[in-house]
This record gives structure tokens, sequence and C-alpha cells, in this order.
């Protein structure tokens, strides 16, 4: 289900798409982050690429809720420091995501831990923090400024490509039949940068998110599900 | 033993008809500022009210958004400046330290203060801006507010900054993270006010659009927040609010308006003052559009002080 390729200092880590971390897939989720973590610890990288090779990056779930007692598989594998969206964020390699068709849920969390993130003309954005409490609300608000994140969550608004590069969510809009070679040019970029370099910047850049907040939003994402599954006991509660 | 209340015997006895409160059968709550004549600036008992309104739409189960608008020509132009209670002249009460802190803090930009009551609510809370929306109603309402809804023609920025002293826009977190440094600063260190339009390019409005439209664009938009569920509502203003915590913003990390308090008023903002108790706030904005740069404090002319 998860290929992986190494060639020329770049992992490549390919799925039909990412919604098995929307639906709680702990098994996908597990293995995604393992090969993240192993692809960080290998010297021959530098840059790891997540790629959906189906037509959406992260489709629309209909009916989903975190896992009910908030296990501690779900902790283990998706919301604690050793999860899979802190290994992403706190990754030692730059980790870029490629986003065409719909990015939801789970699919936006993945892509406010990337580093960078290439999106064709075709893609659209929808916010994680409903479907995902362990979403980082802190690093949306740092990437799209802090009313525009606010907007996103309550609003339920969808951002398509061009909107999502305004606001500073992607990185570059490109045309869906060059989303993969420009994803490719953009990795090559990053391999011409030495090895150190890139993880003494990772190593850095830790902090600062953690200055800012970005480590204590994690660490409150059981709070976050608790509430989430009393909201949904609420009646008129969502779904 | 009941609290002091702050405000002259009239500045109390207006305070309900100058914030007036309703709300629709949707579940949309309506704080509308109502001191035209003065472009609704807020005198002490007027952000009392704001905060005592905030207080019972937050314990209305039936109340899911709450829309702060004004009547007349602007929004609001912000804190009262002419505000007597007691004292002579308004830079008098920056001789107590402990009057000084009841003003600036309490009934301003501390934990007790009207903005913290709007930046922590319970509800979505929606800014409906028009004409002026100055100095503290910037960044005490419309930046605490979750959304913005702004007419394109809109003067919005801190424009208290030009008679003031230090703004709380350049040194308070929620405006640097809104609009970013360079942006905050600008607004501080220029007192440059934004329109609607640049207001959106920077990420404070959501919706900008043109004034006829206001009323009815803000309406949609808090309605269609409005039939969402109360549980996901409830879910989504809690996870943005944890975080808002988490990152400062919801703080009252205003220091520079302390600071304000017990500054030496300089000849220009004594101009002002003059102005506004003739014209009022609103009308001696207008009149510093027609200056050409700050006053030389080594000038010969008379301050009037």
């Amino acid at each position: 289900m998860i290929d992986v390729k190494v060639a020329g200092w770049v992992g490549t880590v390919q799925v039909p798409d990412f919604a098995g971390l929307t639906r709680y897939d702990a098994d996908f989720a597990g293995e995604l982050r393992d090969t993240v973590v192993a692809l960080a610890d290998d010297s021959e990288v530098k840059v790891i690429v997540l790629r959906a090779d189906g037509e959406d990056f992260a489709p629309d779930l209909a009916e989903v809720s975190p896992p009910a007692d908030r296990s501690a598989t779900w902790r283990r594998v998706f919301a604690g420091a050793k999860g899979l969206y802190q290994s992403v964020a706190f990754c030692k390699k730059v980790v870029v995501t490629e986003v065409d068709g719909a990015c939801r849920g789970a699919g936006s969390a993945l892509v406010l831990c990337s580093d960078l993130t290439v999106a064709a003309e075709t893609s659209s954005f929808g916010s994680p923090f409903l479907t995902t409490p362990e979403a980082n609300f802190v690093l949306a608000a740092l990437t799209m400024r802090l009313n525009r994140a606010k907007a996103w969550a309550i609003t339920g608004d969808v951002l398509d490509a061009a909107r999502a590069e305004e606001v500073g969510l992607v990185n570059q809009v490109v045309p869906r039949a060059s989303l993969r070679a420009e994803v490719d040019a953009l990795a090559d970029r990053v391999t011409a940068m030495p090895l150190d370099g890139v993880t003494m910047s990772k190593m850095l850049l830790q902090a600062v998110l953690d200055a800012h907040g970005v480590g204590r939003d994690f660490d409150l994402a059981t709070h976050y599900a608790a509430r989430r599954r009393q909201a949904e006991e609420t009646e008129g509660g969502p779904r | 033993m009941r609290p002091k209340r702050w405000g002259t015997p009239d500045s109390l006895a207006a305070a309900e008809q100058q914030v007036l409160y309703d709300v629709d059968r949707s579940g949309v709550a309506y704080i509308t500022l109502n001191r035209p004549e003065k472009h609704n600036a807020l005198s002490v008992p007027m952000r009392e009210r704001l905060t005592a309104l905030v207080a019972d739409a937050d314990a209305d189960d039936d109340v899911r958004v709450v829309v702060f608008r004004g009547n007349g020509k602007s929004f609001c132009s912000g804190n009262e400046i002419n505000e007597e209670w007691g004292q002579r002249r308004p830079h008098e009460r920056r001789r107590t330290l402990d009057v000084g802190y009841r003003y600036g803090a309490d009934m301003a930009w501390g934990r007790l203060g009207f903005s913290q009551a709007i930046s922590r609510s319970d509800k979505v809370t929606i800014a409906q801006l028009h004409g002026y929306c100055a100095a503290a109603a910037y960044f005490m309402i419309a930046c605490k507010c979750d959304l913005v809804v702004a007419a394109e023609d809109t003067r919005i920025g801190a424009l208290e900054a030009r008679f003031l002293g230090p703004a709380g826009a350049a040194a308070s977190v929620h405006i640097n993270r809104i609009l970013g440094m360079k942006a905050a600063r600008r607004t501080g260190y220029t007192a440059k006010p934004m329109s609607g339009t640049e207001a959106y390019d920077l990420g404070l409005v959501y919706r900008c659009v043109p004034a006829e439209e206001l009323a009815s664009a803000t309406s949609r938009i808090a309605h269609e927040i409005a039939v969402r569920s109360a549980g996901e509502l409830d879910f989504l203003v809690a996870r943005v609010r944890a975080a808002e915590g988490l990152m400062d913003t919801s703080v009252p990390a205003i220091t520079g308006l302390l600071v304000s308090h017990f500054l030496q008023p300089a000849p220009e903002e004594l101009d002002f003052w003059r102005t506004a108790r003739q014209v009022g706030v609103g009308g001696a904005l207008d009149a510093d559009k027609a200056r050409k740069g700050a006053a030389d404090p080594r000038s010969d002319k008379e301050t009037g002080s």
C-alpha cells in the first residue's frame, strides 16, 4: 500500500491517497509514520516527498469520528509525540506534500505539518479541525495568519488552489499535468543543499515552532478529541 | 459591597441606549453601537455594557453568533477621550496610578476589560465595519472577533497613535499574528489607516464588500454559521480559543496603552482634544486629515496648555 523509493537524495512515499488517516486506519498511519522516520534517519535522504497517485490527495469522508476511547493506539500512532503528525512536523529532513484533487480532513493536517507544498490547479483544501482534533491549529495560524485560520476552521470554507496560494497554505500552484515534474524539480532544489545544513535548519526550526506553541497544541490533542466526542453526543451535534 | 460604577450621571444613564442588543430567531445576536453623533466613541459605561452583553450572549444557548456593528457614519472611532469622571481634563486621570490602572486595564485591555470578553466569548464573533474603525475599535473589537466583514472604504487602524503616543497595535501579540509583523508595525508607527480592501489582503478581513452590501453580506455569513449544529460550533470555538490561549493572542498584551496613560500631553495631543471637544472624536480625526506631518514640539507657537 505504501510504496517507497530512494533516489538522488529524495525519498518518495507514494500511496493511493491519505484518506486512511482521516478514517483512523492505525495500520496505515503507523506504517506511514515508520516510513517517514526511517527516511529521516537515512543519511542518503535530504527530502521526503509525500505523494498520492489517486485522483484526490485525501477525499472527504462522510462518517468519521476520532476513536471513541482515545486509545493508547490513537495516541501512539496519530496524536502523541511519536505519532505521525509530530513525526512529520518535527522531521529532521525537509518534507514536501504533493496535492491534487480534494485535500480534506487529515490530508490538510498533513499539509500543515509539511515544510513545502505544491498543489495542482485542480486541488482544494478543507479545514481539518472538525474531523481531526489532533490537527495543529497553531501551525495553521503561523502558515495562513491568525484570522484566516480562524475563518477556515469556523466557516467550513473550502479553499481552491488559487486562494490556498494567496493565503500561504501552499508554496506553488501548477497545472495538473506538470504537478509531478514540478514537485521533482522542487525536491531537486532541496537536494542541492548541504545535508548537515538541512538537518541543522530543521533542528533549529523545532525550537521556533515550540516557542510559538506548536508543541503545546499537539500536547492538547487528547483534550480536543474528548471535547469533539462530547460535541457529537450533544443534541444536534455534528453528523 | 458593590464595585463603583465609573462614569458621569449622563454617560451612565445614556449607555443602555448607546449599546443596543437584540437576538433574531436564527440565533444571531446583534450588539449595535448607537452613538452616531460621536462616531460611536465608547464611553466607560458603554464599554461595561459591552462586557455585560457579551456575557448575556455567552449564557444564552439560543445564540450561536454575535455581530458587532455601529449605527451612523462609522463603526466606532475608539474609546471616548473627552470623558470626565470627576476630572476636569482627560489627562488628569494619569495623576493617580489606581485610576490609571482602572481605566487602562479594567476598562480597556486588561483581563476585566471588554476586549477580553470578546476574545474569550463562547460564541462565534463577527465585526461589521464601515466608516472609521479606529483605535480601540480596531484592536479591541475588530481584531478580537473571529471574522471581520468590512466595507471596501472602511478606514481601519491605530489612528490614536497620532495623538496618544505609544500604539497598542504594534505591541500586541494578536495583531502581529493577524497582519504579520511589518504591517502591524506600520499601523502602530505611522497611524496610517488600512482600507477594507487592504485589510482583506493582509488577512484581517474575511469578506470585503461595497458599503451598500455590508449589512446583507454580514447577515448572510452570520446565518450560514448559525445554522450549523450547536455541538459542531461549540467544539470549533473551544478548539480555536484553546489555541489562541497557547499562542497568547487572547491575552491583554498591550502594554503601550498603560504607558500612554502616564505620558505628558504633547501640543498636538492637546490640539486634537480641543477639536474633539468641539466636534467629537470622529470630527477631530477628519480635521487631522488636513494636517501635514506632526507638529514640531520645539515650535514657538502657542501650545494651549
